[in-house]
């Protein structure tokens, strides 16, 4: 039992990064309606802001988080100004292009800027230990599942009363509709370019401390992104929460039950029967409110 | 702004000077013996570009010493460097032009294993002799191939001296193994499980996990709930600094053990202290009495004014090794003559002294090298193996 | 008074011009008719008119104003406003949702008034959500403003459409065959609704195929056929020109439709 609960936290950790870094990615789909393959990167980007914030410029931890938040909010401005605004309704090739053009130019930028090793961000919170019943973990993992969730609940607030958010629902079922009721649909492009940009940098700087910081993480973080995103339906922000933390606590089970052999087989095994029998994913594109 | 006709004739001059001094150049060395040439293989750019420039460094310090006493037989050496960029397609094109073109009499090299692989067929047809200082795989002294020569200890060697050291000074009834789901870490499971079992001890947990994870709490909470005694982690710094962190977080107090990669100071970097205790292995430390080490540490010092690692050393050595060989050898008109008597040199040497130890080959070409059994103790190393040194 | 005039507008995609050289007027307080067989240019003018195409020729002139090449949102603010020939609903917004959307455009605070939801931001929302309830309730629909768009009967889902237009506070309502898949009755309902819409103050351009329809609410109609303007004039006129009845029999000898 004390190995389940344990196991369980692991993967509630896993899934809460896996889900912050899915969200963005399927609201720059849903709303932009182009597939962002510098997602990662905008994770990786996001969390060493983050560690120059914190580590370099030593500010507290939740500060340095914020600021990380709010300066990738504004380098997705940026990004949707110059790459995605010009890739807008282009075929796919291009869109492919240009963002894996963005995803190459961040990861190098990286690699020049910060050097390809990997280095620490240490937190306060990562040397606070929570032991009860046998289990075991630092208060930053705990701050890691926690953040996320009441991120979730505020995108949540947000895209569903706000009349911006409802602004983003609607581009994201008919762009042209949405800028015939008088939407602005450049706004609403920003915006949800800003979100996602920060709910990536919210996940590295969550996650910087516990593991460690290089330009490669992007990498590895791109791909369970997507198999979360095309899991949770392409598009649907409850599905990526959903997703997310299915694939986490999968993994994490996984290993704890059958072996770690299968880890990351089990996360493209459910993504590939998931593409076979549910082309949509799981919770589809009309069962559930897209973005 | 420089006018075209100025730099046409700036251009010009060049290239005579160019043309005049290598004439120069050409004219003088003729007076004396024509130079030793020695290819060097190693990924000088691309992502090993920096364990490759202190190979080169390990191997350009050699180079300097050995002139400075007269060179060898009378002749100054040379190195030529070739860039494999860690691609093995590269580094096949590098040996040919070594090889063939350059004509050098001997080939050190390379990083990367699978270069190895790939380019040693090419020396092999080539007849010339290869000394590979750093490349790891087994199946590079397995192949039967008769110029190739390896000083450094392979991975089941140096596992199965951990295994051996840990046995017998510690008395441990339960290992856990955690090791990358490559061929590298498979093999180092492999090994150390088969002597932990000969030595009538048992393995409780073989997990594994992919470069670029990050998280093993999953791992780490299955292991702790098996409860052994010690913990082996069978990777590189990156993911093994991470292991090390988050059993500490878990509270898995067990023995750590580990390999060469563990034993680098960018390791206990990112451990944050998670690495007190853990043992590993070390193909070079710089903290022993051997007077040849010091003597290495101090040169290398100076000249490129910080202390050297693992790559360093072992290029060094490589080039000694090459020396002695060559001495042996003697004077040889014909190419290819020369290159087998230096490859016949190098089969017969036997305890020759070296910056990580003393060097014998066997008949597959493989160096009796031993390894350092180092303990991490508040960011220190403590060797203990071997002892009294 | 011209409310909507174009001149000698003109579109063509490729080798094809789809709008060729069309003037048409349309003054307040008007409901004027455009019809045309398959394929003549209507909802192109419609696309013309709301800023999503671009004339190759020609002026569109709103309010004495010129606003072609201006952007869709641009003329939605301008006071000009649509349904479609297909119907776009939001559909897996509510009723209320679609509404509060259409509304948008009414809401002057700024970007970060929006944000950060400020007085000024919580004061135009509540005005929104008085003026969406007060559309629903005229037009029937208020018990159902928490369904689902995508629940709604089809006969209610464009009647939503046209709500949803008129919550943005247009002068001009562009609609675009708004009796396609109607049974007798429902059209019936739908000319009163027409009216309706117009008597609040609002002027209407209407594209439809279904003649009663627009025979008894239009007051002028022009016909368009392959592009160019064949016809102005009211019903009357209409019925009995020679070269309407031409095309229209003409294309049906053809298509079939
Ligand atoms: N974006 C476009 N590209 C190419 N042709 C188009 C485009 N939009 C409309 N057309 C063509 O213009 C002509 C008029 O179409 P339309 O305005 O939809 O006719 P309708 O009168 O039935 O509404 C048709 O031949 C149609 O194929
Ligand atoms: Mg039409």
């Amino acid at each position: 039992m004390q190995n389940f609960i344990q196991q369980v936290m692991n993967g509630l950790v896993l899934g809460s990064v896996y889900a912050l870094i899915a969200l963005g990615l399927t609201m720059i789909y849903g709303v932009l309606g182009l597939i962002n393959w510098a997602h990662g990167e905008f994770y990786m980007v996001g969390a060493f802001v983050g560690y120059i914030l914190a580590v370099r410029m030593g500010l507290p931890y939740f500060v340095a988080l914020v600021g990380a938040m709010l300066i990738m909010a504004v380098f997705g401005i940026v990004v949707e100004r110059v790459v995605f605004l010009p890739l807008r309704g282009r075929p796919n090739m291009n869109v492919i292009i240009g963002t894996l053009g963005l995803s190459v130019f961040l990861l190098d930028g990286a690699n020049l800027t910060m050097g390809p090793d990997p280095v620490r961000f240490p937190s306060i919170y990562t040397d606070q230990f929570i032991r009860v019943l046998g289990i075991s973990f630092t208060v930053q993992r705990l701050l890691v599942v926690i953040v996320t969730l009441v991120l979730i609940a505020v995108l949540r607030l947000f895209i569903r009363n706000h009349k911006l958010g409802k602004a983003m629902r609607a581009c994201s079922q008919d762009l042209q509709a949405a800028s015939l009721m008088g939407i602005e649909i450049n706004h609403v492009a920003m915006i949800t370019a800003a979100i996602a940009a920060s709910l990536a940098a919210a996940a590295g700087t969550l996650i910087g401390p516990i593991f460690l910081v290089n330009p490669q993480m992007s990498i590895a973080a791109v791909g369970k992104a997507f198999a979360v995103t095309i899991l949770g339906g392409l598009g649907n922000v409850e599905g990526a929460v959903v997703a997310g933390f299915t694939l986490g606590l999968a993994e994490s089970l996984t290993v704890a039950y059958i072996s770690s052999y299968l880890k990351e087989i089990v996360a493209f095994a459910i993504l590939i029967t998931t593409l076979v029998f549910k082309p949509e994913g799981i919770f589809g594109k009309h069962s559930v409110e897209k973005v | 702004m420089i006018g075209t006709k100025t730099r046409a004739l700036v251009a010009l001059l060049l290239v005579v000077s160019v043309l005049v001094s290598g004439l120069l150049v050409a004219g003088c060395s003729k007076a004396e013996k024509e130079p030793i040439k020695i290819g060097v293989i190693g990924p000088f750019t691309g992502p090993n570009a920096k364990p490759g420039g202190r190979m080169k460094e390990g191997i350009e310090l050699a180079v300097e010493e050995i002139n400075a006493k007269g060179g060898i037989n009378g002749r100054k050496i040379v190195a030529i460097f070739e860039d494999d960029a860690s691609q093995p397609a590269q580094s096949v094109a590098a040996a040919e032009k070594l090889t063939t073109r350059d004509e050098v009499l001997l080939v050190i090299g390379a990083y990367n294993s699978a270069c190895v692989l790939a380019h040693m067929q090419v020396t092999e047809r080539e007849k010339t002799p290869q000394i590979n200082p750093i490349a790891v795989a087994t199946a590079i002294t397995e192949s039967g191939n008769k110029y190739m020569f390896r000083n450094c200890a392979t991975n089941p060697m140096q596992v199965s001296q951990l295994a051996d050291y840990v046995l017998k000074n510690f008395n441990f009834q339960k290992f856990a193994m955690l090791f990358e789901n490559t061929d590298y870490g498979r093999g180092i499971a492999e090994v150390f499980g088969a002597s932990v079992r000969q030595a009538g001890k048992q393995v409780v947990a073989e997990e594994a996990y992919n470069i670029g994870d990050t998280d093993f709490y999953s791992q780490l909470t299955k292991i702790k709930n098996l409860g052994p005694d010690a913990l082996l982690i069978g990777g590189n710094l990156t993911e093994g600094s991470q292991i090390a962190r988050q059993a500490r977080e878990l509270g898995l107090n067990v023995q750590l053990m580990g390999l060469g990669g563990l034993s680098s100071p960018e390791f206990d970097q990112l451990c944050d202290g998670a690495n007190e205790g853990l043992i590993c292995t070390s193909y070079f430390e710089v903290g022993t009495d051997d007077p040849l080490v010091k003597k290495f540490v101090e040169a290398y010092e100076k000249k490129f004014g910080k202390p050297p690692e693992m790559f360093a050393a072992a290029a060094y050595e490589a080039v000694y090794i090459a020396e002695e060989a060559i001495k042996k050898a003697g004077e040889h008109k014909n190419l290819a003559e020369w290159r087998q008597a230096v490859r016949d040199a190098l089969a017969k040497i036997k305890d020759l002294p070296g910056v990580q130890g003393p060097t014998t080959f066997d008949e597959k070409g493989q160096a009796d090298k031993k390894v350092y059994i180092v303990q991490w103790k508040n960011h220190e190393k403590v060797i203990l193996y071997p002892t009294g040194k | 008074m011209r409310l909507l005039e174009t001149k000698q507008l003109t579109i063509r995609f490729g080798g094809l011009t789809a709008v060729d050289h069309v003037d048409l007027v349309v003054n307040k307080g008007e409901i004027v008719g455009l019809i045309g067989p398959n394929g003549s240019g209507k909802t192109t003018i419609f696309n013309m008119v709301t800023g999503i195409y671009t004339p190759t020729e020609g002026e569109i002139l709103f309010g004495g104003q010129p606003i072609h090449g201006a952007k869709p949102h641009v003329i939605t603010e301008r006071g000009i406003s649509r349904t479609f020939q297909n119907i776009r609903l939001f559909q897996s917004l509510s009723v209320m949702e679609n509404v509060l959307i259409g509304c948008h455009c009414r809401m002057k605070q700024n970007f970060f008034d929006d944000l950060l939801a400020t007085k000024k931001f919580l004061h135009e929302e509540s005005q929104a959500r008085r003026t969406a309830i007060e559309l629903l309730d005229v037009f029937g629909l208020l018990d159902l403003q928490h369904e689902t768009a995508r629940n709604l009967p089809y006969g209610l889902q464009r009647k939503l459409e046209i709500v949803r237009a008129l919550a943005s506070k247009p002068e001009l309502l562009l609609l675009d065959e708004p009796a396609a898949g109607m049974n007798p009755q429902e059209s019936l309902a739908l000319m009163a609704l027409i009216r309706q819409v117009r008597d609040r103050g609002v002027t209407v351009l209407l594209v439809e195929h279904d003649m009663k329809v627009v025979m008894g609410i239009c007051e002028r109609i022009a016909v368009l056929n392959y592009g160019r303007k064949i016809a102005e004039g009211t019903a009357a006129e209409i019925q009995s020109n020679e070269e309407v009845i031409q095309a229209y029999l003409g294309r049906q000898a053809k298509t079939g439709a």
